[in-house]
């Protein structure tokens, strides 16, 4: 099922971008990352307006009326939330639910990268079996050299300083400051803060361990949310030197 | 999942996407990790099987093991070549740590290692006269002096070698993922044709009546002329061609990926009959006297008429099946990825198992 629908599929469209673009590795997980970024542009926008309607509803005067009258009645208060967020229409999960209806498609994309490099007998022996029958055995095996990079092998593996693992550091900071949204209470900001370091330490350390096409996916990825969020008007540049607490 | 309406979903999303990513990021795999199947070989008095962090060496009477190497587990070395028996009482062995060791196989201490090689050694290496042939993930071909270990010569392909060398007439053929196939001088190392194949090659070429015969990724086996490299005939197969074809009475005897078993004719490159069995075939087949062996991804070890294809036994025997099965004494060896055991003795008559081993920690 999986493979059918999600993994079979996304190896396919990845090998054939490479051929189309001159067996370049690097530029097909680029495309592809696009490609698949664009697919899913209707989950991000419903993601993003549900936030919003969130973020509105956190700001307006009844909840923060809520928050002052029920803040030592935990229980009370979310009963009251749950009725404010009714009376407006708004469901609360509706924000998670496209990102996590995203999540299979990222699975998807972390698996066709690994899969499609095939650096070991196993894993050439498994890419067979994802081909469709036009894929051309001249395909096979891919060209993973990339710039400096071995896409297949960890970047430090042929490269000494690990130019894509920073830049991943960057991005992934870059991208949590400026699409993650202010929250108006101090847990929520907490968390985010949390997120803002967390993230790109966690994504480096992926970048530097495993193979480097994975952190080529992350950089993109990172670049095309942020220029997404940007297209939109969504970012506020000045958040990137903001290192204060959001309250 | 608990979601805070207080918070955006962002964070609590990323954070649950680094988790997945944590798991996701282990496909990539790690030296340690089983990223090919075990490599199985005897000399007559040991019989061998690289996998993962050491070579075992057993007894082929019962299965007990004599030694292994390293002694103890190291972090970087992973073994799945086959080890090479060299006639005069050493192992050539290849790891995932670029390193080739030269083992003495009354003992497994080591002769001398050669750390020249910038990558894997998937590839079994293969003598010629008082050299030894390492295929390397980096392309190179390594021709290092048997009793030393020193660098006489290098070759260098276009993508990495996992195919055994062949080492025949003066000269070394060896075939690479980058889809050539190609003639070496084995004094120099000096090429003397290549021949693209139109896909990569995994596994390596074979001689038999005058032709070179060598299955490709493209779904195919090719005969080539070993003296120019041109090709003679090409036979289409179903699935991708792997293993090294096993000759016998003027038939090429292999199987694909897709499971299918092939007999066909060497000198006109016809097929004089076909199988299909359970699994995947990445293994070359082992034959004696007019019986096949042949083991698949899906498990099963199957006995064949060689001449006809006929079923003799079948047996499941669990794991996957994909390494090279060894004929040795009266014991047919099959080694297995992910099964009970590493490796399991067979009577070749009827498949009955003899004894089984699985190395302790």
């Amino acid at each position: 099922m999986w493979d059918t629908f999600i993994l079979n599929p996304m190896i396919n469209a990845l090998l054939g971008i490479y051929g189309v673009l001159g067996s370049n590795f690097g530029l097909a997980i680029i495309v592809f990352t696009a490609v698949v970024r664009l697919i899913t542009l209707p989950l991000t926008l419903q993601q993003q307006r549900s936030t919003q309607k969130m973020q509105d509803l956190q700001k307006s005067k009844r909840w923060v009326e809520l928050q002052k009258k029920y803040k030592n009645e935990k229980q009370k208060l979310q009963e009251q939330q749950l009725k404010l967020y009714k009376e407006m229409g708004i469901n609360p999960l509706s924000g998670c639910l496209p990102l996590l209806i995203q999540f299979p498609v990222i699975i998807g994309l972390y698996q066709a990268i690994i899969q499609s490099l095939a650096a070991t007998p196993v894993q050439l022996l498994d890419l067979g079996k994802h081909l469709y029958e036009f894929v051309s055995a001249t395909t096979i095996p891919l060209n993973s050299r990339f710039l400096w990079m071995n896409l297949g092998q960890p970047e430090n593996a042929s490269f000494p300083i690990p130019i894509l693992t920073i830049l991943v550091v960057i991005s992934t900071f870059l991208q949590t400051k400026l699409t993650t949204p202010p929250t108006p209470d101090s847990q929520g900001s907490q968390m985010t803060q949390m997120m803002t370091y967390y993230m790109p330490i966690l994504l480096g350390y992926f970048a530097y361990t495993y193979a480097a096409g994975l952190a080529l996916y992350f950089v993109v990825s990172n670049l095309l949310a942020v220029a997404q969020y940007a297209a939109m008007g969504k970012v506020d540049w000045r958040n990137v030197l903001s290192f204060r607490r959001t309250t | 999942m608990r979601h805070n309406p207080h918070v955006g979903p962002s964070p609590l999303v990323a954070l649950t996407l680094a988790l997945l990513a944590l798991g996701l990021a282990g496909c990539s795999g790690s030296a340690a990790a089983a990223n090919s199947w075990p490599g199985l070989s005897a000399d007559g008095q040991l019989v061998y099987v690289a996998f993962n962090q050491a070579v075992h060496a057993l007894d082929p009477s019962s299965g007990t093991e004599r030694w292994r190497f390293p002694a103890e587990a190291e972090r970087n070395a992973a073994f799945f070549a086959a080890p090479t028996p060299t006639g005069d009482g050493h192992v050539i062995v290849g790891s995932y740590d670029k390193k080739i060791y030269s083992l003495d196989s009354s003992d497994g201490s080591v002769t001398w290692t050669f750390e020249g090689a910038s990558n894997r050694i998937v590839g079994p290496a293969a003598v010629a006269g008082d050299l030894v042939l390492v295929p390397s993930s980096e392309g190179v071909l390594y021709a290092l002096r048997l009793a030393s270990g020193v660098q006489v010569w290098s070759f260098q392909a276009a993508e990495a070698l996992w195919a055994e060398p062949l080492a025949a007439g003066g000269r070394v053929f060896i075939a690479s993922l980058d889809h050539h196939i190609y003639a070496l001088d084995a004094e120099t190392g000096a090429e003397i044709w290549r021949q693209d194949l139109g896909a990569a090659v995994a596994g390596g070429p074979v001689l038999a009546d005058g032709h070179l015969l060598v299955g490709t990724l493209g779904r195919g086996l090719q005969a080539l002329d070993p003296a120019t490299g041109d090709v003679i005939w090409t036979f289409a197969t179903e699935g991708w061609v792997w293993g090294i074809p096993t000759i016998y009475l003027g038939m090429a005897l292999f199987g694909d990926v897709n499971g299918v078993v092939y007999a066909v004719d060497v000198s006109q490159g016809s097929q004089v009959w076909r199988i299909q069995l359970d699994g995947a075939i990445t293994a070359s087949p082992a034959v004696e006297g007019d019986m096949l062996y042949l083991p698949t991804e899906a498990g099963t070890v199957y006995a064949r008429r060689a001449g006809t294809g006929d079923p003799e036994w079948q047996i499941p025997l669990g794991g996957k099946l994909l390494s090279d099965p060894i004929l040795t004494g009266d014991k047919l060896l099959v080694a297995s990825l992910g099964g009970e055991s590493l490796v399991t003795s067979l009577d070749p008559q009827s498949g009955a198992t003899r004894w089984a081993f699985q190395p302790t920690q």
